[in-house]
């Protein structure tokens, strides 16, 4: 009998790999090629969407080769896909119009700041789950349609396509055929979560055109087939890498989850169909879709430093020099010693929120060694995942039973026990470590039927190793209460600077500017809910009382805003408006209309009045 | 006993050359120092250069230390960084082999597990990583005994435990087993620690073929070996290679 395997892409941010699954779900053959990375400018970062294609057209002959198997016996092809990633290309010559902006890029971070302030800003994680940030899709496609000249009016036209990478693949790899799978457009921010399909709201908030954009279709269906590289392959299933990975771990019931421990580090939450929408800023998040069942929604919390402090303890304090050296010098000492470290290293994320944080060691005395120290780094992965756990429960009135784990960190034992002592729950680490490319080859073995069902599958997922909690309640309740008690520390690190070495400015406009950006910042701080709320709402209404009087007088403007009347929500619209509105109109009729000497005499004036 | 070799007394005479000047030495100025022939000098520096004690630049031929000589007292492998750099092999040789698999490393006279990957058969198991096993009496444990003369003189003090009634007990038996292993290239455990357990080992050998450890496999002896005793040979080929593999990732590039 011929033997049949499935195969798995997986464009991964830095790689692309072709690996071949045989029956039981183990490894034929890996092939894998690294594109480059461009940055050409600070926080930019670039993919070269046709690199990755030509990769892909050696990458899948040479694991085909490299088995010996022919195209025949491949049963059908899965992708996985690094997420948000955005590509641009005209659909009648198959050239990518540019770059692709990859999703770590943060340009677009002021047009963010900008759209927040629309009054249409909160629907947007209503309708699709994420939060208005420049991670995903739609803010880079805007981008591109504003940057290129005459572009906009090409997508309008549908001479332009948008794609993630699985979209750009499938497109080469058939010939044409524009799709994309669920999982990758709930990363869009287009796709309302609930239809599963592109929203007009969300369409038009970030003004981007229909006729773009391409069919949304299941995760695990047969898209199409293969006319070029090695063709007469069926296309039979595309994921986004982390839900691939929570496929390939098999979590396909309601409470499993899967968290992939590298640099960063990704939980997702299998919800079922139950879509929830977090109260603790995680994100909502399609977990996958096969063929015409319902969609399978999921929870998704990210920890921004993980894997990247031990490289900062190996790189930045020079106190090991391999990354696996952490857990000898960890194991030199029986416990932290009464150390915590809180790597807030660019602020705290989920479930805090706290962009003005910034890392601390405390517990600090004499007694403390490197020993210590490297307990504290390890101990941090895991209470944060602990915070995300907890977060999670909250949001979906699930109790996670058993965390499945992947990723490099998997190999350090002292870290995986800890883990499950401070979740109580079993950690479980799978027998195949690539789960991002066995989930894309389950989903496509699935989909045409290679393998009968979920159950089948989960029959060849193998535990490969498996820690269970060992720590009693006590210690692990006072532990976690000075975890808890070392992240208050971090809190308010970052004090926005109050321009003191600055002199104070006098053009109009910057001055006009300045009070918005300080108006604004009160606000935001009004949301924290560690804040002193009281002297923060007298000191805002004492600087919109000042501004709103000294814009009526020298402006000759009437702002109609009661600061005293309004409820703080209506407050902070009315607030947003006003903003929006001078700095679009008003603003730039007075940058053109005025001297500048009339522009420094009135800002004179008007910092009088508003200070 | 034997005089001094002089080709040793001249290499090190070298090093200690190298050491003392601040900038590297051409071959002509390293035979004027030493007082030796140039093709003698030339001779012993291709020599060094070959083991990594000396370097040669290459736009000026001249010679200074070398990489190796620098980490001479830091060779040994950690054994957590040989668990993470052999993960990935040790996962695919128990999915393959359908055995669970083991790597051990020397800690004071036993045999430390370093990893351990489950039989993937989902049945109840817990991880013994940190576990001390008997040298004599282990797959594992014949491996680091046969590639190491020290390890060995450590087993002659004590006494050697007899497990079951197949266990080497006698020095000269587990000499004999060593010599065989040295010329094998692995090693092989039948019901010599539990009834009716058996276990497969092959050397994991680091930078310069020095052996870091040992990878096997274990499990009932009617799945493992044929009925004459002897390693199922798809079973011993699927330990080689997988040890093969860990050890060119680790830099032993011959083996």
């Amino acid at each position: 009998m011929v033997q049949r395997y499935v195969m798995s892409i997986d464009q991964g941010t830095t790689s692309t790999r072709c690996i071949l699954f045989d029956a039981r779900g183990r490894l034929v053959s890996v092939v894998q090629r690294e594109h480059h990375q461009h940055f050409p400018r600070p926080g930019w970062v670039e993919h070269d969407a046709t690199e990755i294609w030509r990769n892909v057209t050696r990458i899948v002959p040479d694991a085909l080769a490299q088995a010996g198997v022919g195209a025949g016996q491949v049963v059908g092809l899965g992708i996985a896909n690094q997420r948000e990633t955005t590509v641009l290309w005209d659909r009648r010559t198959g050239a990518p119009v540019s770059r692709a902006i990859v999703w770590q890029d943060t340009r677009t971070d002021q047009m963010i700041e900008y759209l927040s302030r629309e009054p249409a800003a909160k629907r947007v994680r209503e309708l699709c789950g994420l939060p208005l940030t420049t991670y995903f899709s739609a803010p880079k496609i805007r981008w591109l349609l504003q940057s290129t000249p005459g572009l906009q009016e090409r997508a309008e036209r549908g001479e332009v396509l948008f794609g993630t990478i699985e979209s750009w693949l499938i497109w080469n790899l058939t010939g044409g055929l524009h799709v994309t799978d669920v999982t990758n457009a709930s990363r869009t921010m287009l796709m309302n979560l609930r239809t599963l399909s592109w929203d007009n709201e969300l369409l038009e908030f970030f003004d981007i055109p229909r006729a773009m954009l391409p069919e949304i279709r299941s995760s695990t269906e047969v898209y199409g087939t293969t006319t070029t590289v090695v063709p007469g392959i069926r296309i039979a299933a595309a994921l986004g890498d982390q839900q691939a990975a929570l496929f390939g771990q098999t979590c396909f019931a309601p409470g499993e989850a899967k968290c992939t421990y590298g640099t960063g580090s990704f939980l997702l939450l299998n919800t079922g169909q139950n879509l929830v929408l977090s109260k603790h800023g995680m994100l909502t998040t399609v977990g996958f879709k096969i063929g015409d069942e319902p969609a399978v929604y999921a929870l998704e919390g990210s920890i921004a430093v993980t894997g990247s402090l031990v490289q900062w303890f190996r790189d930045g304090l020079e106190l090991i020099s391999s990354a696996p050296e952490i857990e000898t010098l960890a194991r030199t000492v029986e416990d932290n010693g009464g150390c915590y470290i809180v790597p807030a290293f660019s602020g705290l994320f989920a479930p805090h929120w706290h962009s003005e944080a910034r890392g601390v060691i405390a517990g600090l005395t004499s007694y403390i060694t490197k020993g210590h120290l490297a307990r504290a780094v390890l101990e941090a992965t895991g209470w944060q995942t602990r915070e995300v756990v907890d977060a999670m429960n909250a949001d979906s009135g699930l109790a996670l039973s058993t965390l499945k784990v992947d990723g490099g960190m998997t190999a350090d034992n002292l870290l995986m026990q800890f883990i499950a002592d401070v979740l109580d729950v079993p950690v479980v680490r799978p027998m195949v470590a690539e789960t991002v490319s066995l989930g894309a080859a389950y989903a496509a073995g699935l989909s045409v039927g290679y393998w009968p069902d979920l159950e089948g599958l989960r029959r060849n997922w193998h535990r490969a190793g498996q820690w269970l909690p060992a720590m009693a309640p006590s210690r692990r309740d006072t532990e976690y209460a000075q975890w808890r008690q070392a992240v208050e520390l971090t809190f308010g690190w970052m004090r926005p600077s109050t321009n003191t070495a600055r002199p104070p400015r006098t053009d109009l406009i910057e001055v006009i500017l300045d009070d918005h950006r300080q108006i604004e910042h009160l606000l935001r701080e009004l949301r924290n809910e560690d804040a002193d709320r009281t002297s923060l709402l007298a000191e805002l209404s004492a600087v919109l009382t000042a501004h709103f009087t000294a814009t009526e007088r020298i402006l000759h403007k009437r702002v109609g805003i009661d600061v005293t009347a309004l409820s703080e929500e209506d407050l902070e619209d009315a607030v947003n408006a006003h903003i929006r509105d001078e700095e679009r109109l008003l603003l730039n009729e007075l940058r053109r209309s005025l001297s500048p000497s009339d522009r420094t005499a009135l800002g004179r004036a008007f910092r009088h009045l508003s200070s | 006993m034997p005089g001094p070799i002089q080709s040793i007394e001249r290499a090190a005479a070298i090093l200690r050359l190298l050491a003392r000047g601040s900038g590297r030495l051409g071959v002509g100025e390293i035979a004027e120092s030493l007082e030796l022939a140039k093709g003698t000098a030339h001779g012993i520096l291709r020599t060094l250069q070959g083991v990594g004690f000396v370097e040669q630049d290459k736009d000026s031929g001249k010679y200074q230390l070398g990489a190796a000589l620098l980490h001479l007292g830091t060779s040994y492998l950690d054994v957590n960084e040989l668990r993470s750099r052999a993960i990935n092999w040790a996962d695919a040789l128990a999915a393959r082999s359908g055995e669970a698999v083991r790597i051990g490393a020397p800690l004071e006279g036993r045999v430390l597990v370093v990893h351990h990957v489950f039989r993937p058969d989902d049945s109840l198991q817990t991880l013994d990583v940190g576990t001390l096993l008997p040298l004599h009496a282990t797959a594992l444990g014949k491996v680091l005994l046969a590639f190491d003369a020290a390890l060995v003189a450590s087993l002659r003090g004590g006494e050697l435990e007899a497990y079951t009634r197949r266990t080497l007990a006698s020095p000269t038996a587990v000499k004999r087993a060593l010599a065989k292993v040295r010329e094998a290239g692995w090693a092989g455990e039948l019901g010599e620690m539990t009834p009716g357990e058996a276990g497969i080992a092959a050397p994991i050998r680091g930078h310069g073929g020095i052996v870091v450890g040992a990878l096997g496999i274990s499990g009932a002896v009617e799945r493992l070996c044929d009925p004459d005793g002897s390693p199922k040979a798809t079973l011993l080929g699927y330990v080689r290679d997988a040890a093969r593999a860990v050890s060119r990732d680790l830099g032993a590039s011959r083996w």
